[in-house]
């Protein structure tokens, strides 16, 4: 089964070009969001495998404080922006981001950046596990 | 040694260093006692006083001057006081004789030149006037610098007739009145002009010293004492301006100059205070000389040490030599390498290197060194050390001037400054508070102007509005309890104040307190909103740049992100049609260039008038397609300003469908037909309106625009969608859409 990615962008064009890059990579693209709170209500349903996060959104919502809410849910975020400044970086990298890109990207970035991020999620989600015993070694 | 007249008028001396310059005489005779000794010591110039006897045939020594007295204590040990002058000094009878005898004979004066020689070099040169004055003969002298070339020397400068005339006439100075304080017996006295001056009643047993300290203003008071405090024998005048309210109210303003008499002991034995009314003194540019040079000396006096060759003939360093190097012990006679010892490791090879260089043709050096104070302290030190060089590079003189320029020394300074010329500089918007003896701030007058409290009272309401009015005044609160409790120093606060009361009349103060040697607090509050105001802006403009130069790198990359999701999207669909590609990613680059084109050119970062925009924008098109028999009629709004994160879309969604009515709608052959294109767009409440019509074929039967796989229609949904917009079919002769979307939000 492929993996899921829910792409959060309110630039239409740049959200649909994401998804059909997607597709052509494998994954299942469950939906093309561009707002907060609407990336919280379909990570919560979907459960994507990653989530591809632009910072500035329509809304009051930034993507940094969308992405706080959706870690709590151990869903990687992957953040995608036009600028990452250092107060940006370090505001993005305490919610737990497992990488960024920046605008405009580059499909092979791409690609190694999304693959890499669900592989390190599952490593994770098994410590996770390990240490609540919930699975065997 | 020989001592031999050259000409009239001119002696000359030769080796001056040989012992036998002076030979004991037989015995001490009395004389009559010498008037003023006190006061003839402390003359710019050096004075003997001799009196004659036996006719003018003999002259007793009753005073010795600078040059006698080293003479006398380096080669000599007894006292040539009481002796006859004739008896000390070799070959008088042959040489000096005759001018003390013409001078006497005359009642009147004579003059005479010394020249002084070692070793066959000339080492200086003595003017010397010799005037008999009320049964006194009195020798004046006056040093001249023999490296100077003798053609240049001012003989007129040394040839002063009535100089104690002079000084008795600055005595009585009519401008001045002078207070005579005997420290011997703890008297003061003083004509009756005081009185006038003070506007008071003269009353039999007065004391004078109450009538000038009541007046005054107690801040003043303690400054006048500290610094009769600090007089020494080398270090004996200073001057200070201060106020005071006389008993009619009226408020003067005086200058005082300080004069310490020191006697024989170096102990003090007068002081003379002349005060000078200064209330109507115009502080005009040509007193402004004066009074930077009375800052010059108080900074000087405060901060500055120097090295010199004094009154009587010695080196020594002026007292605040031991502030400098933190020993209050220090005895400025011993040590002439103090400051060469404690520059600290670091900077010892520029002392060092300074010594090395100093030579006849560059005898002065001025540098900065380091050094470490007796307490353990580093001090930042300028020093400027000065030789004085001989025809034979022998040193005539050498001095050094070693000023503190410690960062903190300098502050400390200034408050003393401000303490000095408050009452003659206004202009400066900076007031002084002290501590008086009662353990309360006493604040200048200038404070209240400064802070805005009319009544003229600090305590209890002008302390009280001053706090209120500050908008942190728990901050000052806490430094001051620190700084009154030892915690702490000094401190330096940046409080914001309202001015009045008034919440729109901000002011910034910087308050500014410490602790002196003496152990009182003293500080200033410096208004300084002004500085603070342009530095405000200037932060405020540099930040909205930060912020604009983000914004735009920001929209710049994001459109080069849709420009490269287009060209993606491309590729998908025109896959083996390159050429169509770059014909429609050139135009859409066009319709963003002009979008930042135009946005750079009016400075406006938040809107673009769309008006404005398509004309450009359609003259371009035409240029484009002035093949295909096209005419594109526009009709925007004049003030349609549309903000820019809409204006892109916008924009693109037009360029999509020109492009479209382009490619599929014009039938090219018929070329009878003028393919037209209209566009309006208009603000309706809160909306923007868009209705576009071309005279086309129109659109296939059955066709859906929001359901077609064609990616010019896929992007001009998108496009709808990211402004939120709705897109609907209208009558038309060809083509006809109608699209409206929201102005604002995101």
């Amino acid at each position: 089964m492929a993996d899921k990615v829910l792409v959060v962008e309110d630039e239409a064009i740049t959200a649909l070009d994401l998804k059909l890059s997607l597709e052509d990579l494998g994954y299942e693209v469950v939906a093309t969001v561009d707002n907060g709170q609407d990336a919280i209500n379909v990570a919560v349903e979907e459960r994507p495998d990653v989530v591809l996060m632009d910072i500035n959104l329509k809304g009051d919502m930034t993507g940094i404080e969308a992405a706080a809410k959706i870690v709590e849910f151990s869903i990687p975020i992957v953040y995608l922006t036009a600028n990452m400044d250092d107060a940006t970086f370090f505001e993005a990298n305490e919610e737990g981001s497992y990488g960024y890109l920046t605008k405009p990207y580059n499909i092979v970035k791409l690609k190694n950046v999304i693959k890499l991020t669900i592989h390190r999620a599952k490593i994770d989600a098994q410590k996770v596990n390990l240490a609540h015993g919930f699975v065997k070694k | 040694m020989k001592v031999k007249e050259l000409e009239k008028g001119k002696i000359i001396i030769e080796d001056y260093t040989s012992l036998d310059f002076y030979s004991p005489a037989d015995k001490i005779r009395e004389c009559t006692p010498l008037k003023n000794p006190l006061l003839i010591k402390e003359f710019k110039k050096d004075v003997d006083v001799l009196e004659p006897v036996n006719d003018g045939n003999e002259f007793l020594v009753k005073f010795i001057g600078q040059i006698n007295r080293t003479l006398t204590d380096h080669y000599t040990n007894f006292n040539i006081k009481n002796r006859y002058y004739g008896d000390i000094f070799p070959d008088f009878r042959e040489t000096v004789y005759p001018y003390f005898k013409e001078a006497y004979d005359k009642k009147g004066k004579s003059t005479l030149k010394y020249f002084f020689y070692k070793r066959g070099v000339l080492k200086f040169i003595v003017d010397s006037t010799i005037i008999y004055e009320n049964g006194e003969i009195w020798i004046l002298y006056s040093n001249v610098n023999p490296s100077k070339d003798t053609a240049d020397f001012d003989f007129d400068y040394f040839d002063e007739d009535h100089i104690i005339e002079k000084y008795i006439k600055s005595i009585n100075n009519q401008e001045s009145v002078v207070i005579l304080y005997d420290a011997k017996k703890d008297t003061y006295s003083c004509p009756d002009e005081i009185y006038s001056l003070f506007e008071c009643e003269k009353t039999p047993g007065d004391d004078i010293k109450k009538i000038l300290t009541d007046s005054m203003f107690e801040n003043d008071v303690k400054y006048m004492n500290s610094q009769i405090e600090k007089l020494a024998w080398n270090d004996s005048q200073f001057t200070f301006n201060f106020k005071i309210i006389t008993p009619k109210n009226q408020v003067k303003t005086l200058r005082c100059f300080l004069f310490g008499i020191f006697d024989d002991d170096r102990e003090l034995s007068q002081i003379f205070y002349f005060l000078k009314d200064m209330t109507d003194y115009d502080l005009s540019t040509s007193n402004l000389k004066e009074l930077n040079d009375n800052i010059h000396a108080i900074q000087t006096l405060s901060r500055a040490a120097i090295y010199y060759l004094n009154l009587h003939g010695e080196y020594v360093w002026t007292s605040n030599i031991r502030e400098i190097i933190e020993s209050p012990t220090f005895d400025p006679k011993t040590d002439y390498n103090i400051i060469r010892d404690l520059v600290i490791d670091e900077d010892r090879y520029i002392i060092e290197d300074a010594f090395k260089s100093l030579n006849r043709d560059n005898p002065l050096q001025n540098f900065k060194v380091r050094i470490k104070t007796l307490k353990g302290n580093v001090k930042l030190l300028n020093l400027i050390i000065k030789r004085v060089y001989d025809g034979s590079d022998e040193i005539i003189s050498s001095s050094m001037q070693v000023f503190d320029i410690t960062k903190g020394t300098v502050e400390n300074n200034f408050i003393r400054l401000i303490n000095a010329f408050n009452a003659v500089a206004p202009n400066l918007k900076i007031a002084v508070i002290y501590e008086s003896s009662k353990g309360k701030f006493k604040p200048s007058n200038l404070i209240f102007e400064l802070l805005g409290i009319d009544d003229e009272k600090w305590y209890p309401d002008g302390r009280k509005t001053f706090y209120s009015n500050l908008i942190d005044a728990a901050e000052l609160k806490t430094s001051m309890d620190k700084l009154l409790n030892h915690e702490i120093d000094e401190f330096d606060l940046l409080l914001k104040y309202r001015y009045r009361g008034n919440a729109d009349d901000i002011r910034f103060l910087k308050i500014f307190m410490y602790r002196d040697e003496n152990k009182d607090i003293s500080g200033y509050i410096e208004d300084i909103t002004e500085t603070k105001r342009i530095e405000n802006n200037l932060k405020k403009l540099n930040e909205d740049k930060v912020i604009l130069l983000k914004e735009v790198h920001h929209r710049v990359k994001n459109n080069l992100q849709v420009l490269s999701s287009l060209l993606n999207l491309e590729e998908r669909f025109y896959r083996n049609q390159p050429e169509e590609i770059l014909k429609s990613t050139k135009k859409r680059l066009n319709s963003i260039a002009l979008i930042h084109e135009m946005t750079y050119g009016s400075m406006n970062m938040e809107t673009v008038n769309l008006k404005e925009y398509f004309d450009v924008f359609d003259r371009d098109m035409f240029n484009i397609y002035s093949n295909d028999h096209l005419i594109i009629d526009n009709e925007v709004d004049e003030n349609s300003n549309l903000p820019l994160r809409k204006v892109t879309p916008l924009v693109l969604i037009i360029t999509e469908l020109i492009s479209n009515s382009i490619k599929y709608a014009f039938d090219y052959e018929n070329q009878e037909v003028v393919n037209k294109i209209t566009k309006k767009i208009s603000f309706e409440d809160d909306k923007c309106v868009l209705v576009y019509k071309d005279n086309g074929k129109g659109f296939p039967e059955g066709f859906d625009i929001n359901d077609s796989d064609g990616l010019g229609w896929t992007i001009i949904n998108s496009f709808v969608n990211q402004l939120d917009g709705k897109m609907e079919q209208i009558e038309s002769e060809g083509m006809g859409l109608r699209f409206e979307f929201p102005i604002n939000g995101d």
